[in-house]
């Protein structure tokens, strides 16, 4: 077939050696952290991730092969079955670690969360293409909100809160590549920040601090919280209508930050009404892991000592300490990367700190390279999802980011997340070959 | 369409924000990296301290949880803190651990803190914080906190504190068994290990009946004498077994930081001192075996003791009395340093220096507790020819307690020395023997000399003798009394106010089962004589044991009963699937169930069991409350 022979030709050779590379580095890894002090092999996950990888491999080639545009026409279907596929995990799915996030049959299951963010990703591509022109500035960034917050919201439910919080930098990173009102945007992120500050604050407060940060009570206290809202909205309506009579910027000004406050209010409301003190805790943890050392601060305090052991050169492949006698929690997934520090060191693990960044370079490259709009929003997508697995998996296991769960792709134990990234790289292969297309 | 210069500024911003995270995380991750190894809090597992018990299984050390009442002001119920405050202060004043502070006096702390995180009292009983919890979830007492902590609790309070010692802050031993076998009580978790891992428990030699009224003996001893310091040792001659271990003043474990550190001082161990005549029953022993003397050989005491050696020097040194012609028996009877020190003029240097050294001085008996003294026996190239005579009846040497208790046990076993032994077995959490201290024997002397030993220290117990105060009417006892000037501390030459007092005892001496031996350091009473003031106490510690193991007296028929007494198990109550029947089961064999957490264990009142629930033979599920009532 001549688009095979044209893809190899034009393949971006350095995605696919970062990819080759993270992988292999990944078995490896998994293979060391099913060897026990003894060095007794006690896992034989390590052999399916090999399964995986080879048939993640096909997948990449299947998807760079494939012409994206063909399934352009389809994202909408596709997105609206995986809406029933995750009503259905939610309803019937099978319960792993106390959430209902695995679909399958006897041995052989998989995460659908993990392949919706591809979904999502494609689906709102098309969206934000097929509206660049047509549809006024709001409602496009609310439509755009809207398709992700559904898929968002089944994840949530599982619950798998980690998985639920990918879809916003998605979101974040595709809305702006795709031009939409830059206020919007920094509305937007502001008010996740502010929501997030407002949610763990009592927590934080109590359980690390232990003294109370003045004045800031009012935003989470009842009853004060509720004369903030109100005060907020009453702000809100006078500066909207002052705005709609004089036209001032300042009104909208006073207008964006009162609203901001409203809606991180009740958001921060509403998160303390689903979310449990302890998933709350896991979030903050990480910021003095002291505080509780055999919980949730367990990980991280382990998974630090193991980074500071591996120092510059490491303690040597399958000789490190922490993963092998088990004081690693999850460790050939969320924590793969502690015992690739400890066995590699800073120079190992830089390596594979390396082939991310290129990745993301490249797809950064390819990104401003393309001249089809739907596919350049089809890479921010997807480089906005690796970016942030990328980041807050790996800032968790040095503790500056909070424990969420999320894997690292390519080198976590997993067939659903090396399936989707694989096919995700497929397709940014794919998008490359094609990239003078306009 | 955008503007290309837009999409621009658009891409470049997505570009700076990754970037500036990855080089966050990339510059934390090269200062963890370049910062080493981190001391790691590798305790995943929780390590629940061993027991340490009596030879009956008696507990005497035991792990329990504590908890701690906090306050979060923010939280707190403003209009109902009164009625809070007044709830914890009636609860924490029914002794379960407060400082017992009024409810206007915890109000007005909790009001006037400068911070919104305090603490409002620390170490709670279980039963309390169990009724707190209750409240906190039933709606009241709100923004008050319950924190679990792990704590030790040494239900006899200061019963053979010196030997069992405590634990620090953080969780190891400090002194004492808790120290010395910090490593079984609390082993190092299996790496990778998880749950609950339960320490060893360390079964001591120790009767806690014994050792109370020892130490009752040796309080009111050091009270009556003004003494610095008593020790009073009983141990079983045949196994070396250490059955009362008393050192006065004590204190109590549970509460050590309210006392001065040299209270813990574990003296019968680590305190070096001349012994005086008391050594004599050893000096002796060793000329009588080196074949030097025997039972008749005699010498004239006239109040001095005179030589001149071969160099021409004149040693003159002074006894307290004049004797006349002593033999063994009455050299012993009499405490004739004369006739000791002639005595030991016969024997070669090196010969004495070797069977002291065989008695166990100048060298560590082994005992397994911290930080114990060899005391000093200086070798025989550095004597000068007045040491052998003076050592002959118990100065220029320097022992511990327990080093004179060692020896003793020569005597009394027939010639063979017993290690003292403290910790007789360590075992699992589940009952199994991992270790045992078993009796380690050296043959000192020949039986023979043994026994004629004996025989001579039974006479100073007779009418006449130096230690008649420590005769037991029908009780055949070997004794002998010690007065011993100390060496100034920092000067040449002795005191002349401060003396040690002592006695031992060796009993019965047909068959002798135990040892006693007291030591009254630096009395400032009415006496400072080793017959006067230290042989009442052994008289009294001998029929309490006497008494205790069921010694027969009388002088018709003595039957040998031996310190290693078989009796009952009974050890601390465990509960199972089924309920046992606790009635009558007294309070301090109830303490270890207080360390479960997989049942709720709350026992209320004090002494036996009235009544429980769940009723026996009824099932114990996990999460079960178990109640008790004592009355």
């Amino acid at each position: 077939m001549p688009s095979i022979r044209k893809t190899l030709s034009e393949m971006d050779w350095f995605i696919v050696a970062a990819t080759f590379s993270l992988v292999v580095v990944g078995i490896l890894f998994i293979y060391s952290s099913g060897v026990t002090s003894e060095g007794v092999l006690v896992s034989g996950e390590y052999l399916k991730q090999a399964i995986w990888a080879v048939t993640g491999i096909l997948l990449m080639l299947v998807f760079a092969v494939f012409d994206y545009q063909r399934l352009r026409d389809y994202t909408f279907v596709i997105y609206a079955v995986f809406i029933v596929i995750l009503v259905y995990t939610r309803l019937f799915g099978r319960l792993v670690n106390g959430a209902k996030s695995w679909i399958g049959v006897g041995e052989l299951g998989i995460q659908p969360s993990e392949f919706v963010k591809l979904v999502v990703i494609l689906f709102l591509a098309n969206y934000l293409e097929s509206s660049r022109q047509s549809t006024g500035g709001l409602r496009r960034f609310l439509t755009a909100f809207g398709i992700v917050s559904i898929p968002m919201g089944l994840v949530l439910v599982q619950p798998d809160f980690g998985t639920a919080l990918v879809f916003i930098p998605i979101f974040i990173v595709m809305a702006f590549v795709a031009g939409t009102d830059s206020k919007y945007v920094a509305f937007f992120v502001l008010s996740m920040l502010i929501t997030s500050l407002l949610t763990v604050l009592p927590l934080y407060e109590r359980i690390i601090a232990r003294h109370r940060i003045p004045l800031l009570f009012v935003f989470y206290e009842k009853p004060y919280s509720y004369i903030v809202l109100g005060a907020a909205f009453a702000v809100f309506a006078l500066a909207l209508s002052g705005y709609r009579f004089f036209r001032e910027k300042y009104y909208a000004g006073i207008a964006f930050a009162s609203a901001l406050m409203l809606i991180s209010g009740f958001a921060s409301m509403a998160a303390h009404a689903v979310l449990k003190e302890y998933q709350i805790m896991r979030l903050i943890v990480f910021l003095d892991p002291s505080v509780d050392k055999l919980g949730s601060g367990w990980n991280i305090l382990q998974s630090i000592t193991a980074i500071g052991s591996g120092g510059i050169f490491g303690k040597g492949y399958l000789h490190g300490t922490q993963s092998h006698y088990r004081y690693l929690p999850q460790q050939s997934t969320d924590f793969i990367f502690s015992i690739i520090a400890e066995e590699w060191g800073f120079i190992g693990s830089a390596f594979v700190f390396a082939c991310f960044i290129l990745i993301l370079w490249r797809c950064f490259v390819i990104m401003r390279a393309v001249k089809d709009r739907y596919a350049a929003y089809i890479v921010a997508g997807i480089m906005g999802m690796l970016a942030f697995h990328f980041m807050i998996n790996v800032g968790m296991t040095m503790g500056i980011m909070p424990i969420t769960g999320i894997p690292l792709y390519f080198l976590s134990y997993g067939g659903s997340s090396l399936w989707s990234i694989m096919s995700a790289m497929g397709m940014v292969l794919g998008i490359s070959t094609r990239r003078f297309r306009s | 369409m955008a503007k290309p210069f837009l999409r621009f500024w658009r891409h470049a911003i997505v570009l700076v924000a990754i970037a500036a995270f990855a080089s966050y995380i990339l510059v934390r991750f090269a200062t963890l990296a370049s910062m080493g190894p981190i001391p790691s809090a590798q305790k995943r597992a929780e390590r629940v301290r061993g027991e340490i018990l009596d030879r009956e299984g008696r507990p005497l050390a035991v792990e329990t949880s504590l908890y701690n009442i906090a306050v979060w002001r923010p939280e707190v119920d403003r209009q109902k803190l009164p009625e809070d405050a007044a709830f914890l202060a009636d609860l924490l004043s029914e002794g379960a651990g407060g400082e017992g502070e009024t409810a206007v006096e915890m109000v007005s702390r909790i009001e006037s803190s400068r911070n919104d995180f305090l603490y409002l009292v620390k170490r709670v009983q279980a039963s309390a914080a169990r009724r707190i919890q209750d409240e906190r979830r039933s709606g009241g007492l709100k923004g008050f906190i319950i924190e679990r902590v792990p704590g030790r609790i040494y239900p006899e309070k200061s019963l053979a504190s010196h030997l069992i010692g405590f634990i620090g802050d953080d969780g190891h031993g400090l002194v004492g068994i808790e120290e010395k076998f910090d490593g079984d009580l609390s082993p190092p978790p299996e790496p990778g290990a998880s749950g609950e891992i339960r320490g060893n428990s360390v079964v001591l030699t120790i009767d806690a009946d014994v050792q109370y009224q020892a130490e009752a003996i040796a309080r009111k001893t050091r009270e009556e004498n003004k003494a610095e310091a008593v020790i009073l040792i009983v141990s079983a001659v045949d196994s070396g077994e250490i059955i009362a271990y008393a050192a006065m003043p004590d204190f109590d474990p549970n509460d050590f930081l309210s006392y001065p550190e040299t209270r813990y001082a574990d003296l019968p161990a680590t305190y070096m001192y001349e012994p005086g005549s008391v050594m004599k029953i050893f000096t002796m022993a060793s000329v009588l075996d080196l074949g030097a003397i025997d039972m008749h050989t005699a010498f004239t005491c006239d109040g001095t003791y005179e030589r001149t050696t071969g160099a021409g020097e004149k040693i003159v040194i002074k006894d307290s009395g004049v004797h006349g012609r002593v033999d063994l028996t009455r050299i012993l009877m009499y405490s004739c340093n004369a006739g000791a020190s002639y005595a030991s003029d016969l024997v070669p240097g090196l010969d004495f220096y070797d069977k002291l050294r065989r008695f166990g001085f100048g060298s560590r008996t082994g005992i397994t507790l911290p930080g114990e003294s060899p005391g000093r026996l200086a070798r025989v190239e550095d004597w000068s020819s007045r040491t052998k005579p003076t050592i002959a009846f118990g100065q220029e040497i320097s022992v511990t307690a327990l080093q004179v208790v060692q020896a003793a046990s020569a005597i009394g076993n027939g010639g063979v020395r017993m290690k003292p032994l403290v910790a007789r077995r360590v075992t699992a959490p589940d009952g199994t023997v991992l270790r045992e201290d078993a009796p380690l024997g050296t043959k000192v002397v020949s039986p023979e000399t043994a026994r004629d030993i004996l025989a001579a220290m039974e006479a100073a117990s007779l009418e006449g003798g130096s230690g008649w105060r420590a005769r037991i009417p029908d009780f055949r006892i070997s004794v002998k009394t010690g007065t011993a000037q100390m060496v100034e501390s920092g000067r040449r030459g002795y005191s002349s106010e401060d003396f040690i007092a002592s006695c031992i005892a060796i009993f019965p001496t047909d068959a002798p089962s135990f040892v006693v031996y007291v030591a009254v350091i630096k009395p400032r009473g009415e006496s400072i004589q080793g017959g006067k003031i230290a042989a009442p106490p052994v008289r009294e510690t001998a029929e309490m044991v006497i008494e205790h193991f069921g010694l027969a007296r009388g002088t018709a028929t003595t039957v040998r009963h031996p310190g290693t007494v078989a009796v009952p198990d009974t050890g601390p109550v465990e509960i199972g699937s089924v309920m046992p029947d606790l009635t009558g089961v007294p309070k301090r064999r109830l303490l270890p169930l207080l360390s479960r957490k997989d049942i709720i264990v709350l026992i209320e009142g004090d002494g036996y069991v009235a009544e429980q629930s769940p009723k026996p033979g009824e099932p114990v599920t996990p999460g079960a409350t178990v109640r008790l009532v004592l009355r």
